[in-house]
């Protein structure tokens, strides 16, 4: 059975487009101030091929860690009922509203060398974050996270209890209908969560370049070097840009097309 | 099958209405204030100019390159000044200033150490030790480019583990203890009230800030008085506290 084509009101129509365009004509605009002569070998440079390591690196550990983390915390969110979870919740977001730079400050002064905590991770492990590879996983995963967890939590919310209440009456364990139900319930979300995340730790600059610094091959991705780019050569980093927008927009085709197809 | 009334929706009409009223208040200019557009590191000198001035000038305060960026695309201001000749050039090439008035401060590069200076960064040869936190500015920015100048002439190698996009974030870092040390201008150490390791073998490695007036119908002159107070023993006196030196 097909599904009736059905007219947009114009009050819908209308604003829908002027939306589209915002997201779109920025892009366009980039695009056609590309350098797609010398696109190749613009982005064939060691400094660039260098930061594409980095960011893939950073990227995907970053959306793993989210998937570690932040599926646990969104299931806390979602079905625990103890007191503070509202708190914990609006906690949860302030990463989302907090501008990205303000964010690396904060995790400088509670991460850093001398900072609040990451005195101590100096002083007992021996493990200083600022300026490594592993600081701009902190700071991508700091931006990202919010962003798995509230699609996560949405979607277990969705689901609801019902499967839960039915698998816990067979007599399974909290852990193992987590395990065996609740999982396999949200494969989707899981995708579009992990899509998400992993776009949004691939776009990070300000928490990054604030929090672990800018150091080729360690800590330069390419949101960095792209803004160190505009400083000399804003071709360069419109090249970059590009070679980013290409990236996620393949990734993000490529998950729709296989996960998340309704 | 009864037809739906559509009714009119008052959503996009409103979100017209906001976007007109910000594209106004984006739009109203202010005729009698100057608007100088000046580098990161003259972030200090802004209150002390206006005091001196009894005027509020419209300051508008980003790295050297972006100031350029934002006058070819259109900003208006009536002074610019920017952190070295290189990127003054730029301008000029591209002809967004006209008159050209000359240099106003200069500003020496200097190793700055964080508080305490527990990591004991005592000559310059400290910068090569791997161990050390070390930061530079990045080569794209006109610190960075000066650092680069001063390094390679005096033959060392750093073993930098930063290059960050501009002196304040390297001088913040400093501050805070999270790099042993770095190369910033005299300017920041003051500002942040850094210790520096003194060394005569980064005295010649001076940036020239230079200044220019940017046309604009009907404004010419404006800014100018920022340059004549900045000439004048009063302006000296505000350079030389904020660790300037002079040209």
């Amino acid at each position: 059975m097909s599904r009736p084509r059905s007219q947009t009101p114009w009050p819908l129509a209308v604003p829908a487009v002027f939306a589209a365009a915002l997201l779109v004509v920025p892009i366009v605009g980039l695009l056609q101030q590309a350098p797609w002569s010398t696109l190749s070998e613009r982005l064939t440079s060691p400094e660039i091929r260098d930061a594409m390591r980095v960011s893939a690196i950073v990227s995907v550990v970053a959306a793993a860690l989210c998937l570690a983390l932040g599926l646990p915390l969104a299931w806390v969110l979602a079905r625990s009922s103890r007191r503070g979870i509202g708190l914990l919740r609006a906690l949860v977001l302030l990463p989302m509203v907090l501008p990205p730079v303000v964010g690396g400050t904060a995790l400088l002064f509670a991460l850093g060398r001398r900072g609040l905590f990451g005195r101590w991770l100096d002083r007992v492990f021996g493990v200083t974050l600022p300026f490594t590879t592993a600081g701009a996983v902190v700071a991508a995963t700091f931006v990202a996270l919010p962003f798995f967890v509230t699609t996560l939590e949405s979607a277990l919310r969705e689901e609801g209890i019902a499967l839960d209440e039915a698998a816990a009456t067979a007599g399974a364990s909290p852990w193992s209908t987590f395990v065996h139900v609740t999982l396999p319930s949200m494969r989707s979300a899981i995708a579009a969560g992990l899509a998400l995340s992993w776009a949004r730790a691939l776009g990070e600059f300000g928490a990054t370049i604030t929090f672990a610094g800018s150091l080729g091959g360690r800590t330069r991705t390419l949101p960095v070097e792209t803004f160190l780019a505009l400083e000399q050569d804003p071709e360069s980093a419109v090249a970059i840009s590009v070679l980013l927008l290409a990236i996620s927009l393949g990734v993000l085709i490529g998950l729709r097309g296989r996960w998340l197809s309704r | 099958m009864i037809a739906g009334r559509v009714r009119c929706s008052p959503v996009p009409a409103a979100a017209a209405l906001v976007a007109l009223a910000l594209v106004g208040a984006a739009c109203a200019s202010e005729p009698d204030r100057s608007v100088a557009m000046v580098p990161s590191s003259f972030t200090d000198l802004t209150d002390a100019i206006d005091a001196a001035l009894d005027t509020e000038t419209v300051w508008i305060i980003a790295g050297s390159s972006r100031l350029v960026s934002q006058l070819a695309d259109g900003a208006d201001a009536d002074l610019l000044i920017t952190a070295d000749r290189e990127t003054m050039q730029r301008a000029v090439d591209a002809d967004l200033v006209d008159t050209p008035l000359g240099v106003v401060a200069s500003n020496r590069l200097v190793l700055a150490v964080a508080p305490g200076n527990p990591a004991g960064i005592d000559e310059l040869a400290d910068l090569t030790d791997d161990d050390l936190l070390i930061g530079v500015c990045a080569i794209e920015v006109p610190c960075g480019r000066l650092a680069e100048q001063a390094t390679t002439t005096i033959g060392l190698t750093v073993a930098a583990d930063t290059e960050e996009p501009n002196v304040r974030s390297l001088a913040l870092k400093i501050t805070r203890g999270e790099l042993d040390g770095g190369l910033i201008y005299a300017t920041d150490a003051r500002a942040f009230a850094l210790d520096t390791v003194d060394d005569d073998a980064l005295a010649p490695f001076v940036t020239d800030y230079v200044a220019a007036s940017v046309h604009t119908a009907g404004r010419e002159g404006a800014g100018r008085e920022i340059v004549d107070l900045l000439r004048s023993a009063e302006g000296r006196d505000i350079l030389l506290a904020r660790g300037f030196s002079l040209p």
